[in-house]
């Protein structure tokens, strides 16, 4: 079998995988970064909004912006209308088109001096006394020994190469969000802004979004809990129904199906030779689903980590925890946050949904985060939602 | 089986299908629009370069165009670098973002009336009395059979819908450009140009493209003469050995794979309810490759005819070969001259390529189309290219 030598392989070439890729390089040490698709970027399995927070990574490329949103409706199961957006109707985040997104952020990894490979795949992880020593990777029907001193598991939800190394990365039903979604045109949606339907008939511990795209298409989706998907009851049911409903007219130009994971962040993300980045570690809020900006984050600390990691030539699980303590210490008590807010409301019946939503009519929220409307919530209904308060403070 | 019923069904939403959907809508007609895959405009099997005749059609968008050429270098096989270039240095053409510009079609389409279904293949063609009455599709729905009084095959090189139709789509090998791209980063594209290198151990009976894509990539192309296309002389090991020494830090974003009619034009491209358009009818310019804009032109005849058809209830064969008449007195010529000019030139051997080279060296060709290419080659070498002027004019 072929053999090769980096410091680093990273596995899967979404935004952690190229951000870690990125940083890595910038250290100046040798990186591989592989990716299983015959495209980086391709196929989709996203919603593709962010926030304004994308800035500190990246400058805004109108290339791979689709759209700018400005603020957000959130509808509840009986319609009522909750609006939240800036008072100088300032744009607070990005629909991107991950297409060209994720290519942008490859394309800065190779600037930095990474290497990219495409249509390759990791297969199986080279271990030596239970540390992960590299992996086995497959392209065009050739096999190769990549070896590594650290091996990034940047390859999503239910990480394949976390399992290879013992870390359990498989989730239960009810901490996947699963998600359908079509790019829909012939539909006049609100250009600059998201929207969000929730409710039990419509997406059952989860909810449907409607995300600009340009001229007069969007990102029209699903997101239902693991747990309530059955036959005939699966998310893109759900999302068959919605569009039914919602957009008669319109005509679909893309699907695209992923998953989520919701649990909140888990303990250990490393182990002995690897760092787990990402969806692969769980670095999505529940409440939202999104992850973008936060795998985009624990792609430079994982850098950073592994960089100090080469230059002290220890890669133990030791010495690797330093990556998990610093996203932790960044992001990972709103990741808790969301999830405690996630499994309060998405238990919610649709008359409680219902009292919400119309606590908020005709209030305005001025910063569009789920943390600024879980405070305009609780303020409005301290007594429903005491036991929320209580886990959040 | 289910069963639907249109006015006309289109096979294929590249751009000729998108167009011809389009333009049958906008006269009032009932239009599907199907697309086997699952995403419009992925996977790309295209180098994405046109001319600026395409603000014939669209007005352009930065959010489909990747780079805006200003001009061409033409490398011959020993390296003499013909510059073609007009003297303000304004834009002659375009690179496409074909992921996105795809889309932004069939949205027009679908903007226009037209029904658009992914993931939904035809597989069968629905004859009565030899007459073409609609095509069998197959989704995520099940079986339909849909009848359409015209069917349009948009369906690409060698076109199934044409063979269903007893249309002999099948093309020699001799008449076939098989290509390999790469969508490279981190290289320093001459970022307004589009280049072309020539020579029969670069890309026998074709050429290697390099076409800016923004930022410091680029697609990295070949074509080669099927007939020249044998084991280990795939495109593919061409466009490795080229892209080792011309981009040795070069890293690949995406691999994409395609085939290209080069025959010139047939002469029936319709039969009683059917109509070809685009590659499927082999509109494709045999010197350059190139074939966007003559399917989209065709794509705006094709949805005319069909509609004059509609008035007259006529679909017969006779009638729907004005579409036939109408593109080939548009650019049938420029096809057949193409062919003509491609069966001289990439006969020609390494010296004869490097003597019309030199023969350029330093001579500014301000009109950046493969027609000024041709005049100033004869020009400048009367007597070689006598055999090859005698068959243009």
């Amino acid at each position: 079998m072929k053999e090769e030598r980096y410091d680093v392989a990273v596995v899967g070439a979404g935004p952690a995988g190229s951000q870690t890729a990125k940083t890595v390089a910038e250290h100046g040490l040798d990186v591989l970064l592989i990716e299983r698709n015959l495209e980086i970027g391709a196929p989709v399995k996203c919603a593709e909004g962010v926030s304004k927070d994308i800035e500190k990574f990246v400058a805004p490329d109108k290339r791979w912006i689709s759209a700018e949103v400005k603020g957000a409706n959130i509808y509840g199961p009986d319609g009522t209308k909750v609006v939240m957006s800036d008072d100088r109707m300032e744009e607070v985040g990005y629909v991107l088109e991950r297409r060209l997104f994720d290519k942008f952020l490859a394309s800065e990894a190779a600037r930095a001096g990474a290497e990219v490979r495409v249509k390759t795949e990791a297969y199986g992880i080279i271990k030596e006394n239970g540390r992960a020593k590299g992996v086995y990777a497959r392209s065009m029907g050739e096999d190769t020994r990549i070896f590594a001193h650290v091996v990034v598991g940047a390859d999503g939800v239910e990480s394949m190469v976390g399992r290879w190394t013992g870390i359990n990365t498989r989730l239960p039903p009810h901490n996947i969000c699963v998600g359908a979604e079509y790019l829909m045109c012939n539909i006049e949606p609100n250009e600059n802004f998201s929207e969000f339907y929730l409710g039990n008939e419509i997406a059952p511990k989860g909810y449907a979004w409607v995300f600009p795209k340009g001229g007069d298409c969007a990102n029209v989706g699903i997101g239902i809990g693991g747990d309530t998907s059955e036959e005939k009851h699966r998310a893109i049911d759900y999302l068959n129904a919605f569009v039914r409903d919602t957009f008669p007219d319109g005509k679909i130009m893309g699907e695209m199906y992923g998953a989520v994971p919701l649990s909140g962040p888990q303990d250990e993300n490393v182990s002995d030779g690897l760092i787990l980045v990402g969806d692969a570690a769980r670095q999505v809020n529940p409440l939202t689903g999104g992850g973008i900006i936060y795998a985009m984050q624990a792609g430079e600390i994982a850098g950073d980590v592994i960089a100090e990691a080469v230059q002290e030539k220890d890669f133990s699980k030791l010495k690797l925890s330093e990556y998990d303590r610093r996203w932790k210490r960044e992001f990972g008590k709103r990741l808790e946050t969301g999830l405690k807010a996630r499994e309060f409301l998405f238990n919610l019946s649709d008359e409680d949904l219902n009292t919400l939503a119309r606590s908020l009519e005709g209030v305005k929220i001025n910063a569009l985060t789920s943390w600024a409307l879980l405070m305009a919530l609780i303020k409005r209904n301290p007594k429903m939602l005491f036991k929320l308060a209580k886990v959040l403070f | 089986m289910k069963e639907g019923r249109y006015d006309v069904v289109v096979v294929g939403a590249g751009p000729g299908g998108s167009v011809t959907a389009k333009t049958a809508a906008e006269h009032g007609l009932d239009v599907l629009l199907i697309e086997r895959n699952q995403e419009i405009g992925v996977p790309v099997k295209c180098a994405e370069g046109v001319s600026k005749d395409i603000e014939n059609f669209v007005v352009p968008d930065m959010k489909w165009v990747s780079a805006i050429v200003k001009g061409a270098n033409i490398y011959g096989p020993d390296g003499t670098k013909v510059v073609m270039a007009g003297d303000k240095m304004e834009e002659v053409g375009y690179v496409l973002e074909r992921r996105i510009f795809d889309k932004f079609l069939a949205s027009e389409a679908a903007r226009a009336g037209a029904e658009v279904r992914v993931k939904t293949e035809a597989y069968g063609i629905i004859k009565e009395n030899g007459y073409a009455k609609g095509v069998y599709i197959r989704s995520m729905s099940g079986d339909t059979r849909i009848f359409a009084h015209v069917v349009v095959g948009a369906d690409g090189v060698e076109s199934k819908v044409g063979r269903w139709a007893g249309i002999n789509t099948r093309l020699p090998p001799h008449n076939i450009s098989v290509g390999a791209e790469y969508l490279m980063c981190n290289i320093e594209p001459n970022e307004n140009f589009s280049e072309f290198y020539l020579g029969s151990e670069i890309a026998p009976k074709g050429y290697i493209w390099i076409f800016p894509k923004g930022g410091n990539c680029a697609n990295v192309g070949i074509g080669i003469g099927g007939d020249a296309s044998g084991e280990n002389h795939r495109a593919i090991d061409y466009l490795n050995a080229f892209v080792r020494n011309k981009f040795p830090n070069g890293e690949i974003i995406a691999e994409m794979y395609g085939a290209v009619p080069l025959s010139g034009p047939q002469d029936e491209n319709v039969s009683d309810g059917l109509i070809l358009v685009g590659d499927a009818a082999r509109q494709v310019n045999p010197l350059t490759g190139g074939g966007i804009l003559y399917a989209m032109r065709a794509g705006e005849i094709a949805g005319n005819v069909i509609a004059e058809a509609m008035q007259e209830e006529d679909f017969s064969k006779v009638k729907l070969s004005e579409y036939d008449r109408r593109w080939k007195s548009e650019f049938g010529k420029r096809l057949e001259t193409g062919l003509k000019a491609k069966e001289f030139f990439f006969n020609l051997s390494d010296d004869d390529l490097n003597a019309l080279a030199h023969s350029l060296e330093g001579i500014e060709i301000e009109e950046m189309t493969p027609w000024a290419l041709l005049m100033e080659l004869i020009t400048q070498n009367p007597k070689m290219l006598v055999e090859l002027a005698k068959e243009l004019f």
